[in-house]
C-alpha cells in the first residue's frame, strides 16, 4: 500500500515533467541558414525585458542579412539581474562577446581587465566622432583610449498628467512644454498646485513623484557635483562646492518639508514599484520618466505630457549611457566589432529610436525618435537638454561607488524618519491640521534640512578620502605576504584536525553494533560516492579558500597574492562587521521564537485531543516554504500600504509601519520565522511522545500542576534536542540568503533596503559575485568556518555539562 | 465540568494558531487571481475584485456651450457650490473630439450661450459606481471636480443612476465620503501569463513559468534520483558492512553536516569553471549523486533498526554484497528513501543561491530565479509575481499532501530537522 503511493506519486511527477519537456528551449540564435561556409559566432548581452529582445532580434535581421558569415545568438536579461549575470559569466570566462555597458560601471569594468581596448578599430573604421553625441562619446574613452561605442542614452523628462492638470483646472499657460525648460521656481509652483493634502497629514494626490537618478540629476541642473572631474575623480568637491549643497536642501525640501513631490522612500514603502510610470496612479501629478517607460504608459491609457527638466544656475543634465563593450578574451573580436559598428550605424540607431527604447547615440536618428512607432508627441523634450549633456560620474574605485550610493542613501533614510517622527507627534491628537501647522511643519524639517545636509556632505568627503586611500594601498611586507600567512594556513590544518578529533571523541559511543562480516574492498566500495565528494567537494575547497583567501583575485585576470592583507582589513571592513553583529542578532531572535513557537505548538498537540494529525500537519506545513515563494509572499504582505499585515494590526490601533524600509527590514525577516516554527515543533513533539507517562503520573501524585510538570520535567528531558534546535538555528542564521535577496531591488543591491540585510552568506555573496573580490570573499567564508568550528565546540562541550541525558 | 473548559480553551488556542499558519497561503492564492489595479488597493482587497462600470450615455442637444473652438457639455444643472454664489449656471465637461474629458467647470449661465451640436448623444463609457456615504443606492460618478481651498481641498463628484440608460442630469455633491464599488472577479487568465513570461499582458510572450518549472522539475528530480541512489549506497556501506576506518570515516561525515555550503562557495566556482559546467544543469545536478551527509546519516540510522538477520538468510542463498542492497536493503527502507526524496526535493526545488550562481542562459531558469525575474523594473507585476509564488509552491503542497505521514515519521524518528 505505502509503496503503491510512492510509485504514483513518482509516476505523477515524471509525467509533469514530461509535459513541462514538449516545451522547446528558446534560445535567440539569428543566423543565415543559405551560408554554406562556416560561421563565426558572436553572443550579445544586453538588458531589458521582451520588448528589447524584440528590437535587438529586428537588428540581429538586419545584420545577419549584410554578414552570413557570422551566428549571432542574443541573451536578454531583465535589469536587476543583468550585472550580477554579467560578472558571474565574466568570473567564469563565459562572458558575451558584445556586452552592454552602463557608463556608471564603465571604469570598475575596465580595471577589472573584462574589456577589449578597441583605440584600433575605431581608427580603422574611420568612425566620424561628430556623428554622435559628444557626452556619449567621452564615456566611452578611458585614460584617452576607446574602449567601447554608444549605442544609446538613457536621458529623462518630466511627463506631466494631462487628466490631473484639467481636473485641478490649471491654465494652459502654465502647463510644461516640450521646448522650453521651466525654471526650478516654476517647477516648484506646478508641484505645489498639483498636490492635494488632506487635514490629517495624509496624502490625496501629490505634485510629483521621483524617478530613479532624480536626485542626482537634479543637483547637476543644480551646478552642483560631488567629484572635481567625472573620470577618475582624485578628490571630493563636497564640501567646497556651495552649488552642491544648496541643490542638496532644496531638492530634499521638496521632498521631506513640503511634500510636494514624494521621495524615493516613500515611494518605495507605496503601492507604486514602478518610478518610471507612476502617472498610472491617480495619485500623481507629474514624474520623471525615460523613454522606455512611454509606452507602456500610453497602453495603459494615461494621457501625458513631457517637458525638459528643471533648470538651476548652472545647469548639465546628467546622463547615463548604454555602450557596447568587446569582452577581452573574446575568440572572434573582429566579427565582434563588425556587430558593433553595424548597431551604431543609421539603420539600427533608427529603429531604437523609433521602438523608443532610448535615445539614439548617432544624432542622425533623432527624427526616428520624435517621430516614433508609438505616435508619442513630445519626445523633443528629451533633446532639449542634449547640449548640456554630461555622463554621470564613472571611476575605477569601487569603494567609492559604494560611498556615492551610500550618501544618497542615509541622507534620505535621515529624513524620512524626522518626517516621520515630526508628522506622528503633529498627528498624535487627531486634530485637524491646518495650513499654518502645515507651514510650521515645513519650516521645522526646512531647518533640520539645512544643518543635517552639510554633516552628510562632510562625512560623504571624509569616506571619500578613506575609499581613495583604501584604492591606493600599498604592498605589505615579506612578513605580511608569506610569514604570517604560513603560519595561519598551519593553524588552520589544526583547527581542522582538532575539528574532527572532538566530533570523534564526543560521539564515540554513537558506533555501529558490530556482527557483520569484515569486507574492507566491499566497505570502500559502498562509501566511494561519499569520498569523492567529502575529497572533491569538501575538504579541497576549504583548503583552495584558505589559500584564496591570501590573495587579491577577480576570476579575471590572475590572482594576486596579498599575504595577509585581506584578513588585516577586516577590523575596518564596515560590512564584514555589521554582518557578523546582524547575523548574531538575527540568531538572538530566532532563537527564542522557534523555541517557544515549537514548545507552545507542540504542548497543544500532546493535549489528548482529537484531530491532532490534522493540526499537525497544518502547524508543520508552512515549514517547508523558506525560499524565495514565501521571501515573495511576505514581501507582498509586509508592504506599507497595499500589505495586509498593517491593515490586520490597523484593528489592533496599531498604526501603519514600514516593514520594508531600512529601519523595519531586518524584523520582517524576524517575523517571517514564526512562519516556521513548524520544523522546531515536530522535533519537540516526537520528543515529548517519548517521555514515559508514569513521569507525569508520579507528579501528579504530588500534586504538581501542568506549567509545574512542564518546567520540572517536559523541559530537563528535551534538554539535548532544544540544544540541537538552538544550534541548528545558529548555524541557520549564517546562511540567511534568500529574503535578503527579495527584499532588495535587485540582485546588484543585495542587502538593501540601507544596510539592514547585510546578513553574514549575504556579504560573501556581495563581496564575490557583485564585487568580483574573490580574496575578500574567501576569508569571509575562512571565518564562518572558524565560527561554526567553535559553536559546534560548544554545543559539545555544554551538551556534556548541562543537558540531561538518559 | 473543569475539564471540558480547558479542552475548549485548547481547541481555540488550536484553531487560532491555525488560522495563523493557514492566513498567508489564503492570501497568495487570492492574491493570484487579482487583477494588477486590485493588488494596488488601499486598503488591501481580501479576495480578487473589479470596480463595478457601467456605460452611459447623455443626450447632447441643447447642453453644448463652445468656446473657442473647444466643446463643453453641461452635465448638472447647479449653482457654484464653492463660491456658494446666489448665480444660476451649471457644471461643464470640457469634450475632446466628441469624448468627455475630466476636466470640470463652473459656468454662469449669463456668461454662456448653448449652442447646436452636430451630434445628439454622447457615451460616458466605463463609468465607476461608487457607495455614496449615507445613499444606499449605489450612483455612477460620471466627473470630478478638485479645489484648493484654506485648509485642504474641496471635492465635488457628479452622480447619476447606475442603472438608467440616459443620463438627465447629474447630481453634484460636494466633499462627501465616497468608494468605488467592487465585485468579487477572479481572473484566472493570471496563470495563463505566468506561464507566458512578465510582459504576457502587453502580448510579449518571452520564458514563463512553463519552461521555469521544467528547468526546476528537472533538476529537483534528478538531484532526488542522485541522492537516494548515492545516500543508500553509501549508508549500506556504513551501516551493514564492517571494514577498517569505518567510525572514522562516519566522524567525517558527521562533522561535515554542519559545514554551511558558504565556506566551499567560490572555490566550488572555480573548480566548476575549469570544468566548463558554468551555465549547465551540472553543478546542481552531479553533487546530488556524492550523498549528502545528513542523508547518509538519515539513512544509516534507518538501515541499522533493520534486522541482521535479513543479510544472513540472503547470504546463505547466495546473495551477495550488491546484490543484497538492491534486493533486500532498498525495499526494506521505502520509507527512509521518500523522507529523503522529499528532503532532497524541497532543498532543490527552493534553491536559490545555485541557479543564480551558476544559471546564465535565460531559457535556463529556475523557479527561484524565475520569481526574481518577474519582479521586472519596467511593469508592475506584483499580481504575476504571487501567481509565480503558487506555481513555486505547488509541487511542494501536492508532495506534502500525499506523502505526509513519511514526512512527520521520518523527523520524528531521527528528531533532526531538513
Amino acid at each position: 500500500m505505502d509503496y503503491r503511493i510512492f510509485k504514483t506519486t513518482i509516476i505523477f511527477y515524471v509525467m509533469l515533467a514530461g509535459f513541462f519537456v514538449s516545451e522547446r528551449l528558446r534560445a535567440d540564435v539569428f543566423e543565415d541558414a543559405s551560408y554554406k561556409g562556416e560561421k563565426i559566432k558572436v553572443r550579445y548581452a544586453l538588458f531589458g525585458g521582451a520588448g528589447e529582445q524584440k528590437i535587438a532580434g529586428q537588428m540581429a535581421k538586419l545584420f545577419i542579412a549584410e554578414n552570413p558569415d557570422i551566428r549571432l545568438e542574443i541573451n536578454v536579461y531583465p535589469w536587476a539581474q543583468y550585472w550580477t549575470k554579467l560578472q558571474v559569466q565574466t568570473a567564469s570566462g563565459l562572458a558575451p562577446d558584445v556586452m552592454t555597458l552602463y557608463s556608471e560601471n564603465m571604469g570598475v569594468w575596465i580595471e577589472q581587465g573584462a574589456l577589449l581596448e578597441i583605440d584600433k578599430y575605431v581608427q580603422q573604421s574611420g568612425v566620424n566622432f561628430s556623428d554622435y553625441y559628444s557626452a556619449a562619446l567621452e564615456v566611452c574613452r578611458w585614460n584617452n583610449k576607446f574602449y567601447t561605442m554608444p549605442i544609446d542614452i538613457s536621458t529623462r523628462t518630466i511627463a506631466y498628467s494631462i487628466t490631473r492638470l484639467q481636473e485641478r483646472g490649471i491654465p494652459r499657460e502654465k502647463w510644461p512644454s516640450a521646448d522650453k525648460a521651466m525654471s526650478w521656481d516654476e517647477f516648484k509652483e506646478l508641484c505645489q498646485l498639483l498636490t492635494l493634502r488632506n487635514g490629517d497629514g495624509t496624502f490625496t494626490q501629490y505634485g510629483f513623484g521621483i524617478g530613479q537618478m532624480w536626485n542626482q540629476t537634479m543637483y547637476r541642473m543644480y551646478g552642483g557635483s560631488l567629484f572635481d572631474r567625472q573620470v577618475n575623480p582624485h578628490a571630493s568637491t563636497a564640501i567646497a562646492d556651495g552649488n552642491l549643497s544648496r541643490a542638496v536642501c532644496d531638492v530634499f525640501k521638496m521632498q521631506y518639508a513640503d511634500r510636494t513631490t514624494l521621495g524615493f522612500i516613500g515611494l518605495a514603502s507605496g503601492a507604486f514599484d514602478n518610478l518610471e510610470t507612476l502617472l498610472i496612479s491617480p495619485k500623481f501629478g507629474m514624474c520623471t520618466t525615460g523613454p522606455w517607460a512611454l509606452a507602456s504608459m500610453k497602453e495603459a491609457g494615461v494621457n501625458f505630457g513631457l517637458a525638459p527638466m528643471p533648470r538651476g544656475s548652472s545647469p548639465a543634465q546628467l546622463i547615463h549611457v548604454n555602450s557596447l563593450g568587446i569582452y577581452r578574451f573574446s575568440k572572434n573580436p573582429d566579427a565582434a566589432w563588425r556587430f558593433i559598428k553595424f548597431v551604431t550605424s543609421k539603420p539600427c540607431q533608427d529603429l531604437i529610436g523609433r521602438r523608443l527604447k532610448n535615445l539614439p547615440a548617432l544624432i542622425a536618428s533623432q527624427d526616428a525618435f520624435v517621430n516614433n512607432d508609438f505616435g508619442i508627441k513630445g519626445c523633443e523634450a528629451f533633446l532639449y537638454d542634449m547640449p548640456i549633456a554630461h555622463p554621470s560620474e564613472t571611476t575605477a574605485n569601487a569603494f567609492l561607488r559604494t560611498e556615492i550610493t551610500k550618501f544618497g542613501q542615509r541622507l534620505e533614510q535621515d529624513m524620512a524618519e524626522q518626517y516621520s517622527a515630526r508628522m506622528s507627534r503633529l498627528t498624535a491628537n487627531n486634530k485637524e491640521l491646518t495650513e499654518k501647522d502645515y507651514a510650521d511643519f515645513a519650516a521645522g524639517m526646512n531647518k533640520y534640512i539645512d544643518t543635517i545636509v552639510p554633516q552628510r556632505l562632510r562625512l560623504f568627503d571624509e569616506n571619500a578620502k578613506k575609499a581613495f586611500e583604501r584604492a591606493n594601498m600599498p604592498e605589505g611586507g615579506i612578513a605580511v605576504r608569506y610569514v604570517y600567512p604560513a603560519i595561519l594556513f598551519g593553524g588552520f590544518i589544526f583547527f581542522i584536525l582538532m575539528y574532527f578529533r572532538t566530533v570523534r571523541k564526543n560521539l564515540e559511543d554513537s558506533g555501529v553494533k558490530g556482527g557483520f562480516r569484515r569486507n574492507n574492498k566491499a566497505g570502500y566500495f559502498f562509501i566511494s560516492p561519499w569520498l569523492i565528494g567529502f575529497f572533491c567537494l569538501s575538504m579541497l575547497p576549504i583548503l583552495a579558500s584558505i589559500v584564496i583567501s591570501f590573495t587579491q583575485w577577480n576570476m579575471i585576470l590572475p590572482p594576486k597574492w596579498v599575504g595577509l592583507r585581506n584578513y588585516v582589513h577586516l577590523v575596518t571592513d564596515e560590512y564584514f562587521l555589521l554582518g557578523l553583529c546582524k547575523t548574531l542578532k538575527y540568531a538572538m531572535f530566532v532563537i527564542p521564537i522557534s523555541l517557544l513557537g515549537g514548545l507552545f505548538t507542540a504542548g497543544l498537540l500532546t493535549c489528548n485531543i482529537k484531530f491532532s494529525g490534522i493540526f499537525k500537519a497544518i502547524f508543520y506545513f508552512p515549514s517547508l516554504f523558506t525560499g524565495a515563494a514565501a521571501a515573495v509572499l511576505w514581501f507582498n504582505m509586509f508592504n506599507k500600504d497595499y500589505g495586509v499585515i498593517n491593515h490586520l494590526l490597523s484593528f489592533l490601533g496599531i498604526e501603519a509601519i514600514n516593514w520594508i524600509d531600512a529601519t523595519h527590514a531586518f524584523y520582517a525577516v524576524v517575523l517571517m520565522n514564526f512562519f516556521w516554527i513548524g520544523s522546531s515543533m515536530i522535533i519537540y513533539y516526537a520528543g515529548m511522545k517519548q517521555i514515559p507517562r508514569s513521569y507525569y503520573e508520579a507528579a501528579d501524585v504530588d500534586g504538581a500542576g501542568p506549567i509545574r510538570k512542564f518546567i520540572f520535567i517536559t523541559i530537563p528531558i528535551l534538554s539535548p534536542v532544544i540544544m540541537f534546535t538552538v544550534i541548528i538555528n545558529t548555524i541557520g542564521a549564517f546562511q540567511v540568503f534568500t529574503p535578503a535577496l527579495f527584499f532588495a531591488q535587485d540582485s546588484a543591491r543585495i542587502g538593501e533596503p540601507g544596510d539592514s540585510l547585510r546578513f553574514y552568506a549575504v556579504n560573501i555573496y556581495n563581496e564575490a559575485f557583485n564585487n568580483l573580490r574573490m580574496g575578500n570573499a574567501c576569508t569571509y567564508a575562512i571565518i564562518l568556518f572558524i565560527i561554526i568550528f567553535i559553536i559546534t565546540m560548544i554545543q559539545l562541550k555544554l551538551s556534556k555539562k548541562f543537558v540531561h541525558t538518559d | 465540568m473543569r475539564f471540558s473548559v480547558k479542552k475548549i480553551l485548547i481547541y481555540i488556542a488550536l484553531i487560532l494558531t491555525g488560522l495563523f499558519f493557514v492566513f498567508p497561503f489564503y492570501w497568495v492564492l487570492s492574491s493570484s487571481l487579482k487583477s494588477r489595479e486590485c493588488m494596488s488597493m488601499v486598503p488591501p482587497a481580501y479576495y480578487p475584485s473589479e470596480v463595478r462600470t457601467v456605460d452611459l450615455k447623455m443626450q447632447a442637444g441643447g447642453r453644448i456651450y463652445s468656446q473657442a473652438g473647444t466643446l463643453w457639455l453641461k452635465i448638472c444643472e447647479s449653482k457654484d457650490l464653492l463660491t456658494k454664489s446666489q448665480i444660476n449656471g451649471g457644471y461643464y465637461v470640457k469634450l475632446n473630439q466628441n469624448l468627455p474629458t475630466s476636466q470640470v467647470e463652473w459656468f454662469s449661465d449669463m456668461d454662456i450661450k448653448i449652442e447646436q451640436a452636430d451630434f445628439e448623444i454622447l457615451e460616458f463609457s466605463k463609468t465607476a459606481c461608487h457607495r455614496i456615504k449615507g445613499i444606499k443606492k449605489p450612483l455612477a460618478v460620471v466627473g470630478r471636480l478638485v479645489r484648493n481651498s484654506g485648509s485642504g481641498f474641496n471635492e465635488i463628484i457628479f452622480t447619476s443612476d447606475a442603472d438608467v440608460k440616459v443620463i438627465e442630469n447629474c447630481k453634484p455633491m460636494l466633499n462627501v465620503a465616497h468608494k468605488p464599488i467592487r465585485d468579487f472577479t477572479p481572473r484566472w487568465v493570471n496563470y495563463k501569463e505566468t506561464m507566458e513570461g512578465p510582459e504576457a499582458t502587453f502580448g510579449e510572450k518571452s520564458t514563463g513559468f512553463a519552461i521555469f518549472m521544467r528547468n526546476s522539475l528537472f533538476i529537483s528530480i534528478l538531484a532526488v534520483v542522485g541522492q537516494i541512489l548515492s545516500s543508500s549506497f553509501v549508508a549500506y556501506g556504513f551501516s551493514r558492512i564492517d571494514f577498517k576506518g569505518r567510525e572514522a570515516w562516519f566522524i567525517l561525515v558527521l562533522a561535515t553536516m554542519m559545514l554551511p555550503m558558504e565556506v566551499t562557495l567560490i572555490p566550488l566556482f572555480a573548480i566548476y569553471k575549469s570544468l566548463g559546467w558554468i551555465n549547465t544543469f551540472l553543478p546542481l545536478i552531479v553533487p546530488h549523486f556524492t550523498a549528502g551527509a545528513f542523508n547518509v546519516f538519515l539513512m544509516r540510522q534507518y538501515m541499522l533498526t533493520l534486522p541482521k538477520e535479513l543479510d544472513e538468510s540472503a547470504e546463505i542463498d547466495g546473495c551477495g554484497a550488491i546484490g543484497r542492497y538492491f534486493h533486500i536493503i532498498l525495499p526494506n527502507s521505502i520509507p527512509v528513501i521518500i523522507v529523503v526524496a522529499i528532503f532532497t526535493f524541497v532543498y532543490t526545488w527552493q534553491d536559490v543561491m545555485g541557479p543564480l550562481i551558476y544559471l546564465d542562459n535565460p531559457a535556463y531558469r529556475t523557479v527561484t530565479l524565475g520569481l526574481e525575474y518577474f519582479r521586472s523594473p519596467y511593469i508592475d507585476n506584483r499580481h504575476l509575481l504571487m501567481t509565480g509564488a503558487v506555481l513555486a509552491m505547488l509541487p511542494v503542497a501536492i508532495l506534502f499532501i500525499f506523502l505526509q505521514k513519511y514526512i512527520m515519521s521520518g523527523i520524528a524518528t531521527t528528531g533532526i530537522k531538513g
